[in-house]
């Protein structure tokens, strides 16, 4: 086995019994970027020198009994929405081409703190706008399954360079189910955290009420380790939970008498007849482990993505506000100084925008506008509410929610890059969770044939606020009965 | 459905200098997503409590003390302004926005 296959988990142990260095660990993954990334384009940048020099450190840590913890030593990417003090940070957007953050977000430094081997910043929709990373301002990410396809989005660099083994372990965000989509369409476990459990200092905002940060890795137990290192109360970001965190890696077990709510709107027409035998495949493991499979419903999917797609573009519109060609970012001001203010404004965002930030930012600002403000924002400010009581009502009969995570799998790439709404409606599923708050994973369970080549299929588990733990558990319980180590052929 | 000047209203608001190709494109593009709303119109919201986030949390203060943090709050003035299009030390240059004549 090549050392760039392993797991976090499996990493750690071989470097903590001495087995391997993080050096050699992390020349294997930078050898396997060097080999595959020119096909599948995960990386925007790769921290090449900074990697050895840390992996080194990490090292002489050990060798001096003063390691870290299990993450230390491990080769490790994030989205380029996470700022790395002086690396270049672009969102995947012209407008914050060239720059470079003067801080950590928060879970950057964590993972430093912690450790990991930073070996790069992975491209993505530019400003997580999108499910496909083709709205990236710089170039399309390749799903390592099938070339032709779309990795999903918008972290879909993290998630494609997971899936080829360009790194251990990554992180994503979330704010419609761009960490589970991704992850779905690539064949890798994505989690997305409770709202508030995870602090998004410094990383580049989208919607403010809904974005959330996860790890996007190779096993369930890495992305119980990834949030336990991540997870926690930031004064940084006034929304993050004080609530402690859990050893969650350490607490995992299998779940046998559990109730598991499956909610027939996410089996209705309209998901693909593939995709759904591989979700019913898992439901039978859960069954034979002794859980109980309950129908439920969530009337309010069948809004819930309308009322998405008003609340998120609302507070684009507002966050995208602060790229103004004054104090940051693309500016028409660094060429030409005789412009008014206004002419500044237009004139860089125009030109540093991309069609889908221009797109939602002007949606965003139709919805809040008078006029429109009550018909379309406030209500879906109401609907929220209904859909936050529909998971509250189902929880209150079910420990968890068991769902496909895309209708279909993996598609073309340039099939819906010129129609938002088809675009907008691969995110059915995942959108309506992140109103709610509540945690959500995407499992691989299976693949199907499509176009002669195998593409993966994600299992959507869905738990209460702060319900990580038997995410984990259920997870755990299906990937150790499926087993999948089918890998990608670069 | 929109009109050209809705959508050229919206881009004023926005901020953003849109061609005359890209507003055409937009128009049907934002007319497209506006129908997707249309399937909200008709729910009944009557009496519903609105929610902006689902945290909980409200009113989180801190000691109004300055703290300094080498990787996650540099200290310089200058640091922070190392991406300002242009600036004349630790102040940002903008246009001129009010005429004294």
């Amino acid at each position: 086995m090549n050392l760039y296959e392993l797991t976090i988990e499996e990493a750690s142990n071989q470097l903590a019994n001495g087995k391997i260095t993080s050096l050699e660990l992390t020349n294997s993954v930078l050898e396997r970027i060097e080999n595959v990334d020119g096909k599948i384009k995960a990386y925007l940048k790769v921290l090449k020198d900074e990697a050895i020099e840390q992996a080194k450190s990490s090292d002489e840590r050990r060798s001096a009994n003063s390691s870290f913890g299990p993450l230390d030593g491990i080769p490790i990417c994030l989205k380029d929405l996470l700022c790395l003090k002086n690396c270049e940070t672009t969102a995947s957007s012209n407008i914050l081409k060239g720059f470079v953050p003067p801080y950590d977000s928060t879970v950057a430094n964590k993972l430093k703190k912690a450790g990991a081997v930073i070996i790069g910043k992975t491209n993505c929709d530019a400003f997580a706008h999108g499910s496909s990373t083709e709205n990236s301002d710089f170039f399309v990410t390749k799903n390592p399954w099938d070339l032709e396809k779309i990795p999903g989005g918008s972290s879909g660099g993290s998630a494609a360079a997971t899936a080829a083994d360009e790194c251990i372990g990554s992180i994503g965000t979330d704010t419609g189910g761009s960490i589970r989509q991704p992850a779905s369409l690539c064949g890798v476990v994505g989690l997305k955290p409770t709202y508030g459990r995870v602090s998004r200092y410094g990383v580049v905002a989208m919607a403010s009420s809904l974005d959330v940060v996860g790890p996007i890795v190779k096993s369930v137990k890495d992305s119980a380790m990834i949030l336990e290192a991540i997870a926690g109360k930031d004064e940084l970001d006034s929304t993050t939970l004080d609530v402690e965190v859990p050893k969650y890696s350490e607490k995992i077990k299998k779940v046998s008498k559990i109730k598991v709510g499956i909610p027939k709107e996410y089996f209705a027409e309209g998901t693909d007849k593939d995709v759904l035998d591989e979700i019913n495949n898992a439901i039978e493991i859960l069954k034979k482990a002794g859980a109980e499979i309950i129908d439920i419903s969530l009337p309010s999917t069948d809004y819930a993505i309308s009322l998405y797609y008003i609340i998120q573009p609302a507070e684009v519109s507002s966050n995208l506000a602060k790229y103004d060609g004054i104090r940051f970012g693309y500016s028409t001001l660094r060429d030409d100084t005789n412009q008014t203010l206004e002419d500044i404004y237009f004139n860089s965002r125009g030109a540093g925008f991309g069609n889908e930030a221009k797109r939602r930012i002007m949606l965003g600002s139709y919805v809040l506008s008078a006029g429109y403000y009550d018909a379309y924002y406030r209500k879906a400010m109401k609907l929220r509410t209904l859909v936050i009581k529909d998971f509250e009502k189902a929880f209150e009969k079910v420990d968890i929610i068991l769902g496909p995570v895309s209708p279909t799998p993996a598609f073309k790439i340039g099939e819906k890059t010129d129609d938002p709404v088809q675009m907008y409606l691969s995110d059915i599923f995942t959108a309506p969770i992140n109103p709610a708050g509540v945690p959500a994973m995407s499992l691989p369970v299976g693949f199907v044939k499509r176009d002669g080549k195998d593409l993966p299929v994600g299992l959507q588990l869905i738990a209460p606020m702060l319900g990580e733990q038997i995410i984990f558990d259920t997870a755990y319980t299906i990937e150790q009965e499926l087993k999948l180590d089918k890998k990608p052929q670069l | 459905m929109l009109s050209k000047d809705d959508v050229l209203g919206v881009s004023k608001l926005s901020r953003l200098k849109l061609s005359d190709e890209q507003v055409d494109k937009f128009k049907t593009q934002m007319e497209n997503v506006l129908e997707l709303f249309d399937e909200v119109k008709n729910i009944d919201v009557d009496g519903i409590e609105e929610t902006s986030q689902v945290s909980g949390l409200k009113n989180i203060t801190r000691e109004d003390v300055v703290e300094y943090d080498d990787d996650l709050r540099p200290d310089s003035s200058n640091d922070l302004l190392v991406n300002t299009p242009r600036r004349d030390g630790s102040k940002i240059i903008v246009p001129k926005v009010i005429d004294t004549k």
